[in-house]
């Protein structure tokens, strides 16, 4: 079955389809406001008239190469290009400034390929028995994990948990504007038909991010243009032995995408910053994480890359999509004649073994154009912040504009970045208010279905050991997290 | 997180500053949330049991409020950044009032109008007085975004 | 103001109508000497790109332009469950180059429960259906129901049973709520953000019941058991299995899949595109695609969609003023 796969993957289609996917990926993912969802679902009509192999690896190309491409402007502009990369921006972008910007981005790349290659044969060894997993994860066990999500980017995120805790909250009440996901009426939409899709994530991504970062250069005026040489080339070399180093964090953080990734709904960005909060938790050196500490894009890269294949478990034994990415594969797999379910190996084992196995073999495309790219990246850093900063703006306004063509979005592209520069000039931290933001309508959501499930009774978080262990584990961090600070209170003393 | 502190380092660490200022912010909005709760979320009555649509805003909005009350208090003898010039403020409402200006008149002047005048304005506003660099480089982008994202991405900018 | 002046004025508006009158007539007579469609007709998709809806939409789009002689471009407008794209059509400019691709929930489902910007029935005027997928009445293989009366029968005599639907206010929500409120049975609703999170949770045994399109391959790999359809018809996938209606209860749930334009498009114009879109979705290409799709290919007439929806809408407003307190 392996050799037989191997055996359909040589085909110069399959070739010039990895080729481009690849590439096309790795612009679009660069370009803020694109994601590979968008992405995947402008090229899907490309491939109605290809056949299966090919067709789904270019747009598996364009996923992972997408995914990576994010990095690169998180790390060059700090403006992730994909939300899945705002943790990649915390350090690659600290590194940018010291003039490390060429190691961090050979070293998210190399995190990329190892995160990919690593969730992808586990996705070839588990897939099936790892499908019943993530069906046990009902509602009640969902809410566990993600008040388990919360509780982590709380406690963990750095900086003052207080600060962390009003971010978080700040997020999950502007995820409250909207519609209810439970009876489906609107709240606080003041009557305004166009709140009623609530803060799209995108757009608000893109405000809080990239429109806050040219408000900051508004506000600091002349002061801030910057000398073009102090930011240095993207060359650079980055050895194996530097990445050998970083094997556990690596392994660690690939463990943590993958896993994320069989649960349905939670996407690539929670994954990259719980895995960035775990290699910030077990370095020794904490306080270089935040100003540009390898393993801080090492973290993030390698998780959100780990996702892919572990997205690809559920929707392939049960049809089930992972994240608004898979849905959109999903798609592509069913109109090529690939119907996901139990039965699709034993059917068209041979076309699921080859796209597996080019999954795994997408990863030297994207390590050859990914360097190549670079040397044309070289160039957007160079620019004065006041060059830079009004083509910021208008790609701002368009991505923003693109996610649902419409001008509200862009409304609120703009409110974000208002508020996110006030939150910046306070040193309030982002993240956490972009992960309340992201994990709020479906704390929400599975929580109330837990409820209603159970008749409005607690007993069902309780029943299950899955949600009691989460629920376990998360007391515990807060308690291990309290007991820290009250030793280095004393010790401060 | 940090250049915006740096900025304004000469005249930072005032008793009263930003860090007040948006944590009151905050905490009144969460007040206000909480008051305007009832009118603002309509119930459907199916008769289900268990929590309704306000049971989350308000569970959300009074932690809200707790955590800004408990933050204003624990930092109540901090030091905290100043506000900063004037017109250091200026120049930012500027630039909001100035995207707000485009964002509202795209649907009549285009994308790529509006998208030009805020790259060629902003650009004047960082600072940049070199003609080619502050006209002809956000007109470029301008028109490179409205041309791909019509022609390869099929999207309808206004 | 003198009398003169106002006469003057008078005479003013007097002229502007008349200039406008014969501008109107100018245009008219344009727009029926004009051969329709001159220039490429758009066809918005309420939901993103990638999903069901647009890809039929879009082969049903491809498959029209030959027949128009005009490219069809497919627009999507997601958002608000498909309400967003039917606000903007029905402000579009009535001339025959705007046409949506919609649904039930929000053709005459939403619109029944709430205020949502646009009359369904007085701003559309439907063209075609051409597809709908049917929705079951799910249960786990393992479950000890065999009927949907032993099932109700259950719900009736103390076991409260939870339904899973995709999504907060749907059909099937509201068909299920009418029917546990006809059989005085304990069925408690659990919405989900879309039918493969609900039929995952019924896999997981979270719920009890699902009511979801898309189940045939798990009902034939014997993962579920199908009770009933909430369609107006059998599916024919699974003849054995009645309908709601069939099954005793004077409720039903159509699923629809429909073309419409808005309301005041000329009557020429409709029948061009009316003939073209359902020319293309009766050919052997379009059912083949919709066969890898696995949706169903149900063709109906404007008349009988308008009549479908206008009762439904009806029936659904019923129920919501029975449900609003």
């Amino acid at each position: 079955m392996l050799l037989d796969a191997f055996y359909a993957l040589l085909d110069v289609w399959v070739l010039i389809a990895a080729v481009v996917g690849v590439i096309a990926g790795i612009v679009i993912g660069a370009i803020p406001g694109l994601g590979p969802t968008m992405a995947i679902a402008l090229l899907i009509p490309v491939t109605f008239t290809m056949s299966p192999i090919p067709a789904l690896i270019l747009l598996l190309g364009v996923y992972q190469g997408a995914i990576f491409g994010g990095s690169i402007s998180a790390i060059l502009l700090n403006v992730p290009g994909t939300p899945s990369s705002a943790a990649t921006a915390l350090d690659g972008h600290a590194m940018a400034r010291r003039g490390k910007a060429g190691e961090a981005l050979r070293i998210a790349l190399y995190a990329s390929v190892f995160g990919n290659v690593f969730s992808c044969l586990v996705l070839m060894l588990l897939a099936q028995p790892l499908a019943s997993l993530a069906l046990d994860f009902g509602p009640a066990q969902m809410a566990a994990l993600m008040l388990f999500a919360l509780a982590i980017i709380v406690l963990f995120g750095g900086g003052s948990i207080l600060d962390s805790a009003l971010m978080t909250l700040v997020g999950i009440a502007a995820g409250i504007v909207g519609l209810d996901p439970i009876e489906g009426l609107p709240r606080f939409t003041f009557g305004s038909f166009a709140a009623e899709d609530g803060l799209q994530l995108i757009p608000v991504l893109i405000g809080l991010f990239a429109m806050s970062e040219v408000l900051l250069q508004a506000f600091g005026g002349h002061r801030q243009s910057r000398p073009p040489t102090k930011v240095g080339s993207v060359s650079g070399h980055v050895g194996i032995l530097a990445m050998w180093r970083m094997r556990v964090t690596l392994l660690v953080s690939s463990l943590i995408g993958t896993f994320v990734g069989i649960l349905p709904g939670i996407g690539s960005t929670v994954p990259a910053f719980v895995s960035y909060g775990f290699a910030r938790s077990r370095s020794r050196h904490k306080e270089t994480f935040g100003q540009g500490e390898p393993e801080g894009v090492a973290a993030p890269e390698a998780a959100n890359n780990a996702v892919t294949g572990g997205a690809l478990v559920p929707m392939l034994s049960l049809g089930i999509p992972g994240d608004a990415v898979t849905a959109v594969i999903l798609g592509a797999f069913m109109l090529q004649g690939l119907t996901p379910g139990p039965f699709l190996f034993q059917h068209h084992g041979v076309e699921v073994y080859a796209i597996f196995e080019a999954l795994i073999l997408l990863s030297i495309p994207c390590v050859l154009f990914g360097l190549m790219m670079f040397k044309g990246a070289v160039h957007v850093i160079k620019l004065q912040p006041r060059h830079l900063f009004p083509a910021i703006a208008i790609l701002a306004i368009f991505g923003a504009f693109s996610v649902n063509n419409s001008l509200f979005d862009v409304g609120v592209m703009l409110g974000a970045g208002v508020i996110g520069f006030l939150f910046r000039r306070c040193g309030f931290p982002l993240p956490p208010l972009l992960i309340g933001l992201i994990l709020g309508p479906p704390l929400e959501e599975s929580l109330r279905q837990a409820l209603l499930t159970s008749g409005g009774s607690v007993d069902i978080f309780l029943d299950s050991p899955i949600a009691l262990g989460l629920l376990g584990v998360t007391a515990l961090c807060a308690l291990g997290a309290s007991l820290q600070r009250l030793r280095h209170r004393r010790q401060g003393n | 997180m940090k250049p915006g502190i740096e900025s304004s380092q000469e005249n930072a660490d005032r008793r009263v500053g930003v860090q007040t200022l948006i944590t009151s912010g905050l905490l009144l909005v969460a007040l206000a949330g909480l008051f305007t709760l009832t009118s603002q979320v309509t119930v459907f009555d199916f008769g289900d049991s268990g929590p309704d649509a306000r049971f989350f805003p308000r569970l959300v909005l009074a932690l809200l409020a707790l955590t800004a009350g408990l933050r204003l208090w624990r930092h109540r003898h901090a030091l905290e950044t100043a506000l900063g010039s004037a017109r250091d403020w200026s120049r930012t409402l500027f630039a909001v009032v100035l995207i707000g200006v485009a964002i509202a008149a795209m649907n009549l002047v285009g994308f790529l109008a509006s998208a030009a005048v805020v790259g060629i304005l902003l650009s004047w506003l960082l600072g940049e007085r070199r003609l080619s660099l502050s006209v002809v480089l956000p007109l470029v982008v301008a028109a490179l975004v409205t041309l791909s994202a019509r022609q390869l991405l099929n999207l309808p900018l206004p | 103001m003198s009398y003169h002046q106002q006469g003057s004025d008078a005479l003013l508006v007097h002229r502007i109508t008349i200039a406008l009158a014969t501008a109107l007539l100018l245009v008219t007579t344009t727009a029926w000497s004009e051969p329709f469609p001159s220039r490429p007709v758009t066809l918005v998709v309420p939901y993103g790109a990638g999903g069901t809806t647009d890809i039929s939409a879009r082969q049903l789009a491809k498959l029209a332009e030959p027949i128009l002689g005009q490219p069809v471009v497919v627009e999507n407008h997601p958002g608000g469950g498909g309400i967003n794209a039917m606000r903007s059509v029905a402000r579009a400019t009535p001339d025959g180059y705007t046409l949506i691709a919609t649904t039930s929930s929000p053709s005459f489902v939403t619109p029944a429960l709430r205020d949502v910007g646009y009359d369904p029935i007085q701003d559309f005027l439907p063209l075609l259906n051409y597809s709908g997928p049917y929705h079951g009445v799910l249960i786990n293989a393992d479950s000890p129901y065999r009927t949907l009366d032993e099932l109700l029968e259950a719900a009736r005599n103390g076991t409260r049973l939870t339904y899973a639907t995709a999504g907060a206010l749907s059909g099937a929500r509201l068909s299920f709520t009418a029917l546990s409120r006809e059989t005085h049975a304990d069925l408690q609703h659990v919405p989900f953000d879309g039918a493969s999170s609900a039929t995952a949770a019924l896999l997981g045994h979270h719920v009890d019941i699902a009511l979801v399109p898309a189940y045939r391959d798990l009902v034939n790999d014997g993962r579920l058991r199908l009770l009933a359809v909430l369609d107006d018809e059998r599916d024919p996938d699974f003849p054995s299995i009645p309908t709601l209606a069939q099954s005793g209860h004077d409720i039903e749930f159509p699923s629809i899949v429909a073309l419409m334009a808005p309301r005041g498009t000329p009557a020429g114009r409709i029948d061009t595109l009316r003939d073209a879109f359902t020319q293309a979705a009766s050919s052997d290409a379009f059912a083949k695609v919709m066969k890898k799709l696995n949706q169903p290919v149900r063709l109906m007439s404007g008349e009988a969609l308008e009549a479908v929806i206008e009762k439904n809408l009806t029936d659904y407003r019923e129920l919501a003023s029975e449900l609003k307190r």
